[in-house]
């Protein structure tokens, strides 16, 4: 079961942004949180996230499930997953096909896998598990990749055939494509093309940044800055051929004003509507 | 394939050293960029660690914390994706590595920053505000000191070497004065949430011994006896009325009865 449709462009919500989205008077966009940071006993996060969910459509994005890791996903997260899925009911919940945990370490980050068979296996393994625990269909989201390691296939490959093994939807980050396309030589257009329409649930868009030792060739998928004009047209593209979708709009660092990111909101909204022939697909 | 992987990759976040991965690099990948992960790894715990513990972030400057951190990283790596309670050995490490700041007293500045971070993600009381004054209403005099309580749910008890109750309070709103002075004197702290603001204060002696008694599950009447003992001119009805409109502690119905003493001391 699901609250409100998330329809038309979404911005990700950081804590800091609760308040001024609940004093705003005009009408708010649907709003992502990481699932991780509600995973509480009480207080007043839980409390102000209740209080946006009385107006607005949430989406529950996953980091730290590990869904393709050496080790399957920890049995208490997602059962503290599904006490949050349950309680707010959001209409979106989605992960990444990444690594975090081994040896019971949690390393932060969303961690490459090799696209192999094994680990085409062990993915499809973790989305299992994590759609059974939680009762629902979920959404997985293509990493930014930095370097490229030895792999058997291409990642809309691996991606699509673990969608089709488990039946999840495909959560489609345009700013990873753009960046794994600049670090490591891949064709960002030919990588959504290869996207079957019907997969695809959801869009990010998200800033980058240069690293600070390698520049420009070495983009860093951040979440610190603006939205770049070409991730903007590979959004454009993108929606072209998967047809109108639900577009996320991701800030974790160097937060703006609340306004500020809700004009950018509106700009990838404005992108949206050049495609709103394409019916919005709900496929989650 | 799969598992050596993943284990040379968890043992270069641990150590830096990007050789153990090199076998399961493609043609043309750049070892080095293999960093971004390990900066990121690092990044996000420091980055929470800096959330949880912003008056020692203050206290000792950007770069003197993200040291405090990265030993804190190396040495106590997150177990559990939900970072927002990381950190909960921040404080043992921070004392003992006093070569890092020098100051005998932040120890205790990040048990309140720690404290500040349970009480604010604590559960809500079972019984809910205002349950202490109706369980209360129900009850004459000897049921009263008969009846057992509990703190609610966010109250913390935190006992200080250091009197840094104050100095953490100003940094918590921001500005350390520099009139605030810190003794090495014993200090008890009591934190709890109302709505969505953190309160503190510091209890003397008779008060703690009282609060202590509630939460270990003594009734009033004992907790009020153990106050007595520290403090003979102590006024227990004061401290227990103002325990109660705090919402500090409540009285479970369930566990109240005729206790023997008739009345509170």
């Amino acid at each position: 079961m699901s609250g409100p449709r998330a329809s038309g462009a979404g911005i990700g919500l950081k804590p800091a942004y609760v308040e001024p989205a609940l004093a705003a008077a005009q009408t708010l966009p649907w709003f992502e949180v990481h699932t991780e940071n509600y995973m509480v006993a009480g207080g007043p996060r839980l409390d102000k996230l209740e209080r946006i969910r009385e107006r607005c459509a949430l989406s529950f994005h996953g980091v730290g499930a590990s869904l393709g890791g050496p080790e399957p996903p920890d049995a208490s997260h997602l059962e503290a997953v599904k006490r949050l899925v349950d309680a707010f009911e959001p209409a979106l919940v989605s992960e990444h096909a990444v690594w975090s945990r081994a040896a019971g370490v949690y390393y932060a980050d969303l961690l490459p896998l090799p696209r192999t068979e094994e680990a085409l296996a062990r993915l499809a393994d973790g989305i299992d598990r994590y759609q059974e625990a939680i009762g629902r269909r979920i959404l997985v989201e293509n990493p930014a990749n930095y370097l490229a390691f030895v792999s058997d296939m291409d990642e809309p490959d691996f991606l699509v055939e673990a969608a089709r093994r488990t039946g999840c939807g495909l959560l489609l980050d345009v700013n990873n494509v753009y960046v794994s396309a600049r670090n490591t030589g891949i064709d960002a257009r030919a990588y959504i093309e290869a996207l079957p329409a019907d997969r695809v649930g959801e869009i990010h868009v998200a800033g980058f940044e240069s690293d600070e030792n390698f520049g420009e060739r070495l983009l860093v998928d951040t979440h610190a800055a603006p939205v770049s004009e070409p991730v903007w047209e590979l959004l454009d593209f993108a929606l072209a051929h998967l047809g109108a979708r639900p577009v996320l709009l991701e800030r974790d660092g160097n937060l703006p004003p609340f306004e500020t990111l809700m004009h950018e909101c509106r700009k990838a909204e404005s992108i949206l509507s050049r495609h709103h022939g394409a019916a919005e697909r709900d496929i989650a | 394939m799969l598992d050596g992987f993943c284990e040379a990759f968890a043992r270069f976040l641990g150590n830096g050293r990007r050789d153990a991965l090199a076998p399961y690099l493609d043609d043309g990948a750049e070892p080095a960029f293999l960093d971004v992960y390990r900066n990121g790894f690092v990044k996000t715990c420091t980055d929470v660690l800096h959330a949880s513990y912003p008056s020692v972030a203050q206290l000792v400057g950007e770069d003197c914390f993200k040291s405090l951190a990265r030993r804190y990283v190396d040495t106590h790596p997150p177990h559990s994706a939900s970072l927002a309670e990381y950190g909960e050995a921040f404080a043992e490490v921070i004392e003992e590595t006093r070569e890092l700041h020098g100051l005998a007293y932040l120890g205790c500045i990040a048990r309140l920053d720690r404290a500040w971070t349970e009480v604010y993600f604590a559960a809500e009381t079972p019984h809910g505000e205002g349950a202490a004054s109706h369980a209360l209403a129900a009850l004459d005099e000897d049921a009263i000191a008969g009846a057992r309580g509990r703190l609610a749910g966010s109250a913390h008890l935190l006992s200080l070497e250091f009197s840094v109750l104050d100095a953490w309070a100003q940094l918590r709103s921001g500005e350390l004065r520099t009139s605030t002075s810190i003794a090495h004197e014993p200090l008890v702290a009591l934190l709890w949430r109302r709505d969505e603001e953190i309160l503190f204060r510091a209890l003397g002696a008779p008060e703690h011994a009282f609060v202590a008694g509630i939460a270990a599950g003594k009734t009033f009447s004992e907790a009020a006896l153990e106050a007595l003992e520290r403090d003979p001119d102590f006024d227990v009805s004061t401290a227990f009325a103002s325990l109660l409109a705090q919402y500090i502690v409540t009285v479970d119905s369930n566990r109240a009865h005729a206790g023997p003493h008739g009345g509170l001391p």
